[in-house]
């Protein structure tokens, strides 16, 4: 097994050596504008580094560095193809800890992915309501997973405002979601300053259960098997989801239009 | 062979490609002694990709600092601050309005730790940390560390 990781990490050295100039260059980089130029023309790079994982999970199905490695790649790969690789794990490496890990991170990525019903949530609002997912059942909710903390959500939030702004009376709402648990006042001060006009909540984290892997039932992000944000999920007005987008803002607006001019 | 491309063709079409690459940050603690009480601790953070991670002394407002904190051992003084080591990236980020202050590819943060007695013991600690890059930030987690010293 030592031997296969090995193996495998040789492989991906042998594409960062193929990309190091281009690495580099990204790293000293300071303008934010020739840096995000970098990143694009870097993008090759980031594809064939996951294609090595993948490609290894291909040949190595039942390899205990398989089940090690996959949980690495719940929050880029699909769930079809999550699917596929658990099950090719067979059934002793689906019982190892790995494997039922990863079972479990799977199952709360479907949860919160197009096709399955929304999981009810209830928590009370920056306003001090109470506030629960259920309560807007008839319209169209933009779940936004978001911190003060994260700039990418931060950036997004003049966009998500343009569309609440053009679709709020045609039938959406949007509630925003912060991991802000541990600081309420930056929570406070982000909406106060980014001027976000929808409901918003705290994810409702609990550290101590989190590093000791407790499930949490007030866990918003959990419910939805959220990893990284922003994260932007769209639920229909009978309660199911119908779409999940990361910070590109191109998919939710064809969306939108689509069910909401006609 | 064929087989095997027929495979991956289906894989590629089905699978999103991403900027994250593979686990954004492994890290990695040790020791070094100085001399019969002294000892230097390491708590290393290697970023992979495009993957950065903040300074403990980055502002209020802007992204969580990195915090470290070390159970409390009666055979053991801390010397003085966990000092950073590695290129610090400084800007000034009007999403915040503050000066983001973080660390790309590698930064190593490091206490000095003096013994009270020249025995073994153990250093047990943590370090909460966050990740970002362009697209993405992952929430603050917690590493737990253990170190022995002879």
């Amino acid at each position: 097994m030592q031997e296969e990781y090995q193996s495998l990490t040789r492989l991906k050295n042998k594409v960062e050596e193929k990309y190091k100039k281009q690495l580099d260059s990204l790293r000293i980089e300071k303008d934010n504008e020739k840096n995000a130029a970098i990143k694009k023309r870097l993008a090759p790079y980031f594809a064939e580094m996951d294609m090595q994982d993948y490609v290894f999970f291909d040949k190595h199905p039942k390899s205990y560095v398989t089940a090690y490695m996959l949980r690495f790649h719940v929050g880029d790969l699909t769930l079809d193809s999550l699917d596929l690789f658990y099950s090719r794990l067979g059934a002793a490496l689906q019982q190892s800890f790995y494997g039922k890990y990863i079972d479990e991170e799977i199952a709360r990525l479907r949860g919160g992915s197009p096709g399955s019903k929304a999981k009810n949530f209830e928590a009370i609002d920056i306003i001090g309501n109470k506030l629960s997912l259920a309560d807007f059942k008839g319209k169209y909710v933009l779940i936004d997973f978001w911190a003060s903390w994260c700039s990418p959500c931060r950036k997004g939030n003049p966009h998500l405002k343009e569309l609440y702004a053009t679709y709020k009376d045609k039938g959406m709402e949007i509630i925003g979601i912060s991991d802000d648990d541990r600081n309420h006042d930056a929570w406070k001060k982000a909406v106060e300053k980014d001027g976000l006009p929808w409901k918003h909540v705290l994810r409702g984290l609990d550290i101590q259960k989190k590093l000791s892997n407790e499930p949490n039932d007030r866990d918003i992000s959990e419910k939805f098997g959220i990893h990284t944000l922003p994260t932007k999920i769209l639920i229909d007005p009978f309660g199911m989801i119908i779409g999940r987008y990361g910070e590109e803002e191109e998919a939710l607006d064809i969306k939108l239009k689509e069910i909401f001019i006609k | 062979m064929k087989k095997l491309i027929f495979c991956l063709g289906i894989l590629l079409t089905s699978a999103v490609m991403s900027a994250e690459a593979q686990l954004p940050v492994t890290w990695s603690f040790s020791a070094k002694k100085l001399d019969a009480k002294t000892y230097e601790v390491y708590l290393t953070a290697t970023l992979n990709g495009d993957w950065h991670t903040y300074s403990q002394s980055t502002p209020d407002g802007g992204p969580v600092p990195t915090a470290i904190s070390f159970s409390k051992n009666p055979l053991l003084d801390f010397d003085g601050k966990t000092k950073e080591v590695g290129k610090m990236e400084e800007h000034f980020e009007p999403l915040f309005g503050v000066n983001v202050k973080q660390f790309s590819s590698k930064v190593t943060f490091v206490q000095k730790v003096k013994l009270k007695a020249a025995v073994k013991t153990t250093l047990n600690g943590s370090v909460t940390f966050m990740v970002c890059n362009d697209e993405e930030c992952m929430p603050p987690t917690k590493e737990t560390l253990s170190i022995s010293f002879q």
